[in-house]
């Protein structure tokens, strides 16, 4: 581990979160999105807004989550906001030859009037495709997709795999 | 079978040889803006209609937006 390598990491990812920032902009022009990493003020906002929110859905600790990726370096993570209000988090990392990116965990804020509901999920695989472009992978996968919703990710350009099995993933090309 | 690196290149399973690719090195900041220029988003790919369904039915839905297994849940 080298202070070069944690840089490199550090500036893809700013690279690929400015580049979705962009995209979205031409895109969707009326909607305000900022993304940053999951940092102190990512959880600072997910405890006071999401944690204990009765529409969770999942009770997954975005904290202790944040701590155990920190020595993947490579490691993809995003929070989506708009304005001071949080509105998606994603994580994941790349594999070892970086031929996919798996995004491991992906939660859209549990408030249903969230001032990106409909547009998050969008913005939180947008921001992963792009990093995975960043870093040169073939392939953008979803680990372990709620089965109530996989055609939905279908319908965005993914395929399912791994059916029958432990651990079925969604995936697109990069 | 006695492997001497710390990474195999190379498993020898009862399916066949699968290789293991080792990691590979950061990319510089150029070669990330370069491949990011080239990059396709969602919006290249799906045309308007589809991305107005998909976020009609996300404001309809909080399971939506929600994937993954993770390490660590909340105790009740």
């Amino acid at each position: 581990m080298t202070f070069d390598t944690i840089a490199r990491y550090r500036l893809a990812r700013a690279a690929a979160l400015q580049h979705t920032e962009a995209s979205f902009i031409t895109n969707l022009p009326d909607r305000s999105i900022i993304l940053t990493e999951i940092d102190g003020h990512a959880i600072s906002a997910w405890k006071a807004a999401w944690k204990g929110h009765a529409n969770r859905r999942v009770a997954w600790d975005w904290s202790a989550e944040r701590r155990a990726w920190q020595t993947t370096l490579s490691r993809f993570e995003v929070a989506v906001w708009s304005g001071s209000t949080l509105c998606g988090l994603a994580i994941g990392a790349p594999s070892k030859g970086k031929e996919h990116l798996t995004i491991g965990l992906l939660e859209g804020a549990p408030d249903p009037k969230h001032p990106l509901k409909g547009e998050v999920l969008l913005c939180l695989i947008e921001a992963a495709l792009s990093y995975a472009a960043g870093l040169g992978c073939k392939e953008l996968r979803l680990d372990r997709p709620l089965p109530a919703v996989v055609s939905r990710y279908q319908r965005m350009g993914f395929k399912l795999a791994g059916q029958g099995s432990s651990r079925p993933y969604c995936w697109m090309e990069v | 079978m006695t492997f001497h690196h710390s990474r195999p290149m190379a498993l020898i399973t009862g399916f066949g040889i699968s290789r293991k690719a080792p990691a590979l090195p950061a990319p510089n900041e150029a070669v990330v803006r370069d491949r990011l220029r080239q990059h396709r988003s969602l919006f290249d790919r799906l045309s308007p209609e589809t991305v107005e369904a998909l976020r009609h039915e996300g404001a309809s839905s909080l399971e939506a937006e929600i994937s993954g297994s993770p390490r660590h849940v909340i105790p009740a």
